[in-house]
Formats: structure tokens, C-alpha cells, sequence
């Protein structure tokens, strides 16, 4: 729990939540300074992020992004493309170059 | 046959041609793949294009770069997660006192996609449902975004031009 939780908690624009393990997260080098630098959070409460400036079907799908990067950097097993649907696209580019990932 | 595509890049150029490197590149995805090679001059020099899962031999040497691109969108592709293959020299693959074949085998190098930034590919699903680089502007984003984006749709654009 706190700053050296392994869950991260992201909340979403429609009120849902997304917890991902810390690694995946830190995959995005805005999360990793927003949850590696000195934090307020108590030892007790996870560690959350704000993200309510995006609904839930794009976090959903920054978070599975998220963890495809980070299976598949230096993998030696073949990449598959990582598949974005058309009509969520402009959305994805926003919030991918918010969180630079 | 070698196409010269005009493009330079100062950064990277085949240095010399002292020590020899027998390749077969293979196109290890599902897209057709322009194999460039840059030239003494820096400039990209198209030398095939792959269809998907084909390959091709080739007799290069150290010190010169090889590049590879989606021949359709321009989009960047790897080998071993790398932009720029640089040739090994062949006898690496033998052990050191191991008596060197007459006829060398080749190295394999496998074409593959990166794992693009998130960024990159929702850039590429947005740039493939444009036509044109000023349609870009008419999106809302920020405009080093729309930039970014009619830069894209424009090479495609030329890549298309040149390979017809």
C-alpha cells in the first residue's frame, strides 16, 4: 500500500476503475512520474491515479496496452499488431500522448 | 532491381566493403516490406520488396545499414527490435578454431513489426481511415498532432506514388 503499493488504482471519467499491477503501469512514463515521486497517499490506501479526463473504454484499453508492452518488449516471441478499433482511435492518440506511451 | 528513392540520411551510410556478410532476409510479418539499403552517400537505396513470409539472399558486407519499411504506409519494421540492421561478419557464426566451411551459410534475419507506442498505432488507425494530408486539420487534436499526422498520410501517399 502507498508509495510502495504493486497495484495501482486508475479511475476513469464514468466512474470505473481500473487496478493494474504497478510494473504495467510504470510502462507509461507519465504514470511512472505520477506515482514514483513523493507521495501523500497514507501506507494504508492503494495508490490512485486520476485519469477522469477519459471514459472507461479507453482506459480499458490503455491498460491492455499497457500490459502488451510490457510482455512483448524484448520478446523473442512474434509480435502480434496490437489491435485498435477505428472509432476509438482519435481518443487513443489524445490520451496515448498524454500518457507518452 | 535497386530503386534510388532520393531520401538522405546523414547519420547513417555504408562505410566500406572490406569484409563480407551473407544474409536472407526474411519477411516475418503480413504486410509487403521494402528492404532499403543506405548507400556510401546516405541516401536510401529501395533493393526489394517482400510479400509477406517471403525472402530473399543477399551478399553485403560490414558497415552497411539496412532499413525496412511497410511498402504501402511507410511504417517502420525491425529486426530483433532494431530500425538499423548492421551486418555481422559471416565467419562470426562459426567457433573460434572451428575449421571455416568453403561454402558459408547465411544468416537469417527476420523482418518483423515493432511493438509500436500506443501512440504510434493509434496514429497509424487514424492516418489508414484519411486520404488526405489536409484532413489531418479538420480532426480535434492538438495541432503538433494534426502535424504529425498529415506528415504521415503524405508519405504514404508518396510511397504509393513511387511504387506506381
Amino acid at each position: 500500500m502507498g508509495p510502495g503499493a504493486m497495484y495501482v488504482t486508475i479511475t476513469s471519467a464514468d466512474g470505473h476503475e481500473f487496478i493494474i499491477k504497478r510494473k504495467y503501469a510504470e510502462a507509461s512514463e507519465t504514470f511512472e512520474a505520477m506515482i514514483g515521486g513523493p507521495s501523500e497517499t497514507p501506507e494504508n490506501e492503494p495508490l490512485r491515479v486520476d485519469m477522469k479526463r477519459y471514459q472507461s473504454h479507453v482506459l480499458q484499453t490503455v491498460c491492455t496496452y499497457l500490459i502488451y508492452k510490457v510482455y512483448y518488449t524484448n520478446s523473442t516471441t512474434e509480435i502480434p499488431l496490437f489491435p485498435i478499433a477505428s472509432e476509438m482511435s482519435l481518443e487513443l492518440v489524445d490520451v496515448a500522448n498524454y500518457l507518452n506511451c | 532491381m535497386a530503386e534510388d528513392t532520393g531520401i538522405k540520411d546523414s547519420d547513417l551510410k555504408s562505410k566500406h566493403s572490406r569484409c563480407k556478410s551473407f544474409i536472407r532476409f526474411i519477411n516475418n510479418t503480413d504486410r509487403v516490406v521494402d528492404v532499403i539499403w543506405i548507400n556510401f552517400e546516405g541516401q536510401h537505396v529501395k533493393y526489394k520488396t517482400l510479400p509477406p513470409s517471403a525472402f530473399f539472399d543477399c551478399n553485403t558486407y560490414v558497415t552497411h545499414p539496412w532499413l525496412f519499411f511497410d511498402s504501402e504506409t511507410h511504417d517502420k519494421l525491425v529486426v530483433k527490435s532494431e530500425e538499423v540492421f548492421r551486418p555481422e561478419p559471416w565467419y562470426l557464426q562459426y567457433q573460434q578454431g572451428e575449421d571455416l566451411p568453403r561454402k558459408p551459410g547465411r544468416t537469417l534475419v527476420y523482418i518483423t513489426i515493432p511493438v509500436y507506442t500506443l501512440r504510434e498505432r493509434s496514429l497509424q488507425v487514424v492516418r489508414n481511415n484519411l486520404s488526405q494530408p489536409e484532413d489531418a486539420f479538420k480532426l480535434e487534436l492538438p495541432s503538433t498532432l494534426q502535424k504529425e499526422l498529415a506528415s504521415k498520410i503524405k508519405e504514404t501517399l508518396e510511397t504509393q506514388i513511387v511504387a506506381n
